[in-house]
């Protein structure tokens, strides 16, 4: 690809780099996976830059590309568990993605969600509309509405929990 | 829920402050961190070893370039080095050039799904028939070099027992060590793919 695809592609990136600093903040949790996951989206995206088609937002396509990324990525140290919310619920000395207060808390209560669900109320928190996260994710739309249901369930219910 | 839009919204603005590295490169994979780069390096790694065995074949092959009966036993080595190289190019190839990550999520999950499993299998049937063929490739080759042709070879009791511990030892042991190494190395992982592709997959859960 040439000199001005890629100054294209950097501005872009630099007008978006809010959504990656998202994905990896639920996604991952130490500092190294977060350095690493951050450059595999970034390696990612400028891989599968040719396949974007200008049909829908770049930050739409940012999204699929970051949140796919971070689905199949794999952390380096394999015995660190993300399910555990006593594990997330603590910040790490060097977590740059937390601050204490809600923040904090809907970001540690996402992270106890299984990987999907994650990805899925990160597309319903951005805004996107069920067909939108349908397509995104590759299931129905009545689906999408019925795991957004039951994923706000469950973060309630852990939000309690981090509450009390 | 909307405590849930607030604390998000407070979120983005906190994260759309934050800019992209200066140290930021477009082109480094981390490469370990993915499932598929991973994939990607065994096949690799299959196929270096391959190409250095087939090398290895033509070398073996040049020494004997005037005995057909050799020629033609190392030429079956070759052949099989051969399509074996040819079958981890194709899929190799055939990983590489897919823009995985900018698809659906779930035609990504089962695709990947499909890629691994797919890899082990050919892994696995190909060590339960390559390796017996080469053992008794390697055994023709050393019985031609000893008598010089076929019609010569005597297979005595000795040879065929040792042959046969051969293939009922040795080859089991293989073919349980790449099962156990494939398990130990992957299950994990297609694990974790089943789990996505099955929270993907039911449209109607109660």
């Amino acid at each position: 690809m040439d000199q001005r695809i890629r100054d294209t592609f950097s501005a872009q990136i630099s007008e978006n780099a809010g959504i990656i600093h998202k994905v990896v903040a639920i996604y991952a949790d130490t500092r190294e996976d977060q350095e690493d996951l951050y450059q595999e989206i970034l390696y990612q995206s400028w891989k599968s830059y040719a396949s974007f088609r200008h049909d829908s937002k770049f930050s739409t396509w940012l999204y699929r590309v970051g949140l796919n990324t971070a689905l199949v990525f794999r952390r380096k140290d394999a015995r660190h568990s993300h399910s555990q919310l006593d594990e997330t619920m603590t910040p790490h000395a060097d977590d740059s993605y937390e601050s204490c207060d809600d923040r904090h808390a809907l970001i540690a209560a996402i992270r106890t969600l299984p990987k999907v669900e994650r990805m899925i109320i990160t597309l319903h928190l951005e805004g996107y509309t069920y067909k939108e996260i349908g397509e995104m994710t590759g299931i129905s739309k009545d689906n999408a509405g019925i795991k957004i249901h039951r994923i706000k369930n469950k973060l309630s219910e852990t939000l309690k929990k981090i509450a009390s | 829920m909307n405590n849930f839009e607030k604390a998000w919204k407070q979120i983005s603005q906190e994260m759309n402050t934050r800019d992209i590295s200066p140290k930021t490169n477009y082109g480094r994979s981390t490469d370990s961190a993915m499932l598929i780069s991973q994939i990607r390096k065994k096949l690799k790694l299959g196929m270096g070893w391959t190409l250095f065995f087939l090398l290895a074949l033509f070398a073996v092959a040049v020494m004997h370039l005037g005995e057909p009966q050799i020629l033609m036993v190392v030429g079956a080595g070759i052949l099989l080095m051969w399509s074996s190289l040819l079958a981890s190019r194709r899929y190799y190839l055939k990983i590489k050039n897919q823009p995985h990550v900018a698809r659906d999520t779930k035609s990504m999950l089962i695709d990947y799904y499909n890629w691994v499993v797919k890899l082990l299998r050919m892994e696995r049937i190909w060590t339960q028939f390559a390796i017996p063929c080469y053992l008794i490739l390697g055994l023709l080759y050393g019985q031609l070099r000893t008598h010089g042709s076929f019609d010569q070879i005597v297979f005595d009791g000795r040879m065929l027992v040792i042959t046969a511990l051969l293939m009922v030892v040795v080859v089991p042991l293989v073919i349980v060590w790449v099962s156990w190494s494939q398990k130990y190395a992957y299950r994990k992982d297609l694990e974790d793919l089943e789990a996505a592709i099955e929270d993907l997959g039911n449209n109607h859960e109660s």
